[in-house]
């Protein structure tokens, strides 16, 4: 694991000592430089897990997730670029100093073998988060949207923590690999129920769950460009990963306490996608969508069974560069119109034809269209729910279908119909917009060609 | 204050706290604690204004009434068990226990007995409020350390709690900095207290790492003397290195995790958990985010966001002379950065 | 159905929009802008503020055209010399070496894992050679395709029974 994490941490000195005009291309071939190193991760040849160290580990759940933090820094960066254009170049370093943190710790966090050094590494990534969203964002709101972000997810938390030091207390280890071999089960008692609510609710939060998701629209709106990427695309994972892990340890409880938060998830994400169908906020947009795609992985991981994992792990990679993709999308739409209105931006598709065709292509990935990997995610799901019970598909196929409408009235909204007469003086789409979308776009388009590298464990 | 005579004060102030640590008889203790209460008196005054001859009356009011206190429980314990010696507190004896819960408390500005903390730390300035909110704590806490065994846990606990959510709760609706440390520093004696009578040497890793902490907050406040939070808002024209240091102080003084504030909310919430204290322990966790806030509203105005300024204060950071500061950066990265560290300290068990 | 109430309502809102056109595009600035929550500055209070005075964190407005500059413009720096390198160089780290190698790696991947039980090992593929082997060997030498032993039991040898 060190060949990732020491490379990711040079690169602190490799801005800081950067030639100011030489920032943008030392960080971005650097990072690029780093996705190599990330590929041997994916040789997972039998069912056990690489262990590096004591301390670091990597199976075929936490890969993917890995791959997905390390290619999307180079994004981010791409994607930043014009938005600090005009910052000194101390600044600039030290947002790009904040994205490298945080992918440090991001690689350390789905690399952690210990449970309580994952804990810490969660929440470690709130900081270059909290920066990034309160520092660069555009808005005064941003700072409600920021202390919004860190409570929400410290009061979920705080509770884990307390539960995961009662675990090592009680078990004697917090060890992935150890836990692996636990196989007693809960007793079945008010205190255990407890444990397990205190256990989920942290990830609950980051995912997040309908109820306890009003932080991210907040955020995802007031978040600049790169902070919106990272959050959609890696930071929501964190909770799907966690949940994924812990539930080894919660077993026969899981299946009791589960039903009102399926219940929970299957409503919110029609409700969240029916949200999606009135904003006027592009951004929100996304972020509602965001939602509603979560609560589909939530539902996946709460069942427990073998197809819904795969279908999670899938799901959450689909959608870690889909939603990327959408935001950059909105990003390149704000920097030209200064707005996230949806009315303001319409007709877009004249001026801008091949910025429209990757709205096309990520709307049509957002709603799943069949070759995609973010199909594949959702089948797996609303198969593995269909069957855990029959009247699921009325809710997982409603939203569905809610989830295309959105789709397509986010594309029509901005690209199709009449444009506003103060687009008139458009920039036309740089070739870094393009490049950028395009290198979201291919990994899913490749992905859907081989899907098996993020099928998770227990494929 | 001319230097022969803040040397004769400031040493006195040592040797009083010296005196206390050291000696293992009641009296002498006490002596101590009275030598270092009425030395600091001048150093409280050293600024002569009416706020800071008030502070110092306060500070007087309330610490001769602890040491009264004291000298009460001192002489009634040993009326009772014929000893001066420390050890020999009888925890069975209700009066004494009680009373020397309160005395002690009361010197370290524990909730019931805390409304004096904030007022004395904004009469004086923002150094010697650093001497009353570090060193001055020195003295009753290694009492207390003393004489952990024979303390009513279940008040001792109680108060703890207390200090904890009225530390955060206080600060809420403060704009001035001194105030704010009070308030952080009487939630941060509530984390202390809380584990004393399970594992005293995690008192002694959370007293280091508050001293860390409070003496470079003060440190960076006092190096553009900066007093409110609307000065603070000014600070990135005048030295915007010290601003991100703000930042990652006030988190790790909140206790947000990669940093080392962390570390000893971490052993404690650990150990009462192992004693079985879990409820006390989440608590305590979800309380100390009250703290968070109010460090995050000192972080906003600081860092976060670039106030609208008139151009003259941009130009300010010439004309002022800088302060310099010794320890400052060995001491800051000592106190964000140690967290990796922790499994050293776990030997201290 | 759907469709057409959704152009219904994008119909009535372009509407509510080109009515009042100028203010909804001038709005967006004054939302953008300050709202701040700052107290007012010590010298603004005694004194009118200084008109140099002036939010120091909003993005300036005005749209500068960087292709009067540079033509080619590709959207990564403003120095034209820059700008074509940054591309290049996120053409070939990112495509030409990312991108390629990365797809060749993960497509010639070793078998990755095992379709199906969940608790077994990996190696599908290997086994499926090494049962294609054998089905072949068997045919050759003409012996049955399927036994119910695995192992040849004449060649096992079990410890003696001693008790």
């Amino acid at each position: 694991m060190l060949k990732i994490i020491i490379p990711t941490i040079m690169l602190f000195p490799v801005i800081w000592y950067s030639n100011s005009t030489m920032i943008w291309i030392n960080m971005t071939s650097c990072s690029l430089m780093i996705n190599l190193m990330t590929l041997p991760l994916l040789n997972q040849a039998g069912n056990n897990s690489n262990n590096f160290s004591l301390t670091f580990f990597s199976d075929s759940l936490s890969s993917p997730l890995l791959m997905l933090t390390v290619w999307l820094l180079p994004l981010m960066i791409m994607a930043s670029q014009h938005h600090l254009m005009k910052e000194s170049p101390t600044r600039k370093k030290l947002y790009l100093s904040m994205l490298i943190s945080l992918q440090m710790f991001l690689i350390m966090t789905f690399s952690a073998t210990e449970l309580i050094l994952f804990y810490i590494l969660f929440e470690a990534t709130l900081i270059p988060t909290l920066i990034i969203i309160t520092r660069w964002g555009n808005q005064t709101e941003r700072l409600n949207a920021g202390l919004y972000f860190l409570f929400y997810t410290l009061i979920g938390s705080l509770p884990l923590l307390v539960a995961l030091i009662y675990v090592q207390i009680s078990l004697g280890s917090l060890n992935y690999l150890v836990m692996n071999m636990w196989f007693q089960d809960m007793s079945s008692s008010w205190s255990s129920n407890l444990l397990w609510l205190a256990c989920i609710m942290a990830f609950m939060v980051k995912m997040p769950l309908y109820g306890l998701h009003l932080w991210l629209p907040k955020a995802h709106v007031e978040a600049p460009i790169a902070g919106s990427m990272v959050l959609a695309a890696v930071l929501l994972k964190l909770g799907g990963y966690g949940m994924l892990r812990l539930t080894i340890i919660l077993n026969p409880t899981t299946k009791i306490m589960a039903y009102p938060f399926i219940m929970l998830c299957l409503w919110g994400m029609i409700m969240t996608s029916s949200i999606c169908l009135r904003q006027t906020d592009l951004k929100s947009l996304i972020a509602y969508s965001s939602v509603s795609h979560m609560a589909l992985v939530i539902v996946a991981i709460l069942m427990q069974t073998p197809w819904s994992f795969m279908g999670a792990t899938a799901l959450m990679i689909a959608h870690g560069l889909t939603s990327s993709m959408l935001f950059c999308l909105a990003n390149s739409n704000y920097e030209r119109i200064h707005s996230r209105t949806m009315l303001l931006a319409r007709g877009l598709q004249a001026f801008l034809p091949l910025m429209a065709t990757w709205w096309l292509l990520a709307s049509l990935t957002n709603l799943a269209l069949p070759p995609f990997i973010n199909l594949i995610g959702e089948l797996f799901v609303i198969m593995a729910s269909f069957s855990w019970s029959n009247v699921t598909i009325t809710m997982t196929g409603l939203n569905m279908l809610i989830t295309a409408l959105y789709s397509l009235y986010m594309l029509t909204m901005t690209q199709r119909g009449k444009f506003t007469y103060h687009i008139h003086n458009i920039k036309p789409s740089h070739t870094r917009e393009n490049t950028l979308m395009s290198m979201h776009m291919l990994p899913l388009i490749m992905l859907t060609f081989n899907p098996k590298i993020i099928m998770g464990l227990t494929y | 204050m001319k230097l022969p005579i803040l040397t004769i004060v400031m040493t006195t102030i040592f040797t009083g706290t010296m005196l206390t640590m050291i000696s293992s008889h009641w009296l002498l203790i006490w002596i101590g604690l009275e030598i270092n209460m009425l030395s600091i008196i001048p150093i409280l005054t050293k600024n002569q204004k009416p706020r800071s001859t008030e502070a110092a009356t306060k500070y007087f009011l309330t610490q001769a009434t602890a040491s009264m206190l004291l000298m009460f429980t001192i002489v009634f314990n040993a009326m009772h068990s014929g000893q001066w010696t420390t050890t020999n507190i009888d925890p069975n004896n209700m009066i004494v226990s009680l009373t020397m819960i309160i005395a002690l408390t009361m010197k370290l500005g524990m909730t019931p007995f805390h409304f004096w903390v904030p007022e004395v730390t904004q009469g004086v300035s923002l150094m010697t409020g650093m001497l009353l909110l570090t060193w001055q704590k020195l003295a009753p806490i290694s009492i207390m350390m003393q004489m952990f065994t024979s303390i009513n846990s279940i008040i001792l606990l109680l108060i703890a709690l207390m200090s904890v959510l009225v530390g955060g709760w206080g600060g809420l609706n403060q704009t001035q900095l001194r105030k704010i440390l009070a308030y952080s520093s009487i939630a941060h004696m509530g984390w202390m207290m809380a584990i004393l009578t399970f594992c005293p040497s995690l008192t002694m890793l959370n007293l280091l790492i508050y001293l860390m902490l409070t003496i470079i907050m003060f440190t960076m406040l006092n190096m553009n003397t900066n007093t409110t939070t609307l000065t603070l808002s000014n600070l990135w024209n005048k030295s915007p290195t010290i601003t991100m240091m703000i930042l990652i102080s006030l988190l790790s003084l909140g206790g947000l995790p990669p940093l080392t504030g962390f570390l000893p909310k971490w052993v404690i919430i650990q150990e009462l958990t192992k004693n079985n204290n879990i409820a006390m322990a989440t608590v305590m966790a979800i309380m100390a985010l009250l703290n968070l806030y109010f460090y995050m509203r000192l972080i906003y105005s600081t860092s976060l966001t670039l106030f609208p300024t008139p151009n003259n204060i941009k130009m300010k950071w010439q004309f002022q002379p800088k302060k310099r500061s010794l320890f400052l950066s060995p001491l800051i990265i000592l106190s964000t950065l140690t967290l990796p560290l922790s499994p050293v300290f776990s030997t201290l068990n | 159905m759907a469709g057409g109430l959704l152009g219904l309502c994008a119909r009535r809102l372009l509407v509510a929009v080109a009515t009042r056109g100028l203010p909804a595009a001038r709005i967006r600035w004054e939302s953008g802008s300050s709202r701040a929550v700052v107290a007012p500055s010590p010298v603004a209070g005694k004194r009118p503020p200084e008109p140099t005075m002036r939010w120091q964190e909003d993005p300036d407005t005005e749209d500068e055209n960087p292709y009067e500059k540079n033509p080619d413009f590709h959207g990564y720096d403003k120095d034209p010399v820059l700008d074509v390198w940054n591309m290049r160089v996120v053409f070939f780290f990112g495509f030409s070496i990312v991108m390629v190698l990365g797809s060749t790696f993960v497509a010639y991947l070793p078998d990755y894992k095992f379709v199906g039980c969940p608790r077994e090992d990996g190696m599908q593929e290997w086994s499926r050679r090494e049962a294609e082997r054998l089905v072949k060997y068997r045919e050759a030498n003409g012996l049955p395709i399927m036994e119910s032993n695995c192992f040849d039991p004449s060649k096992i040898q079990l410890p003696e029974d001693e008790d």
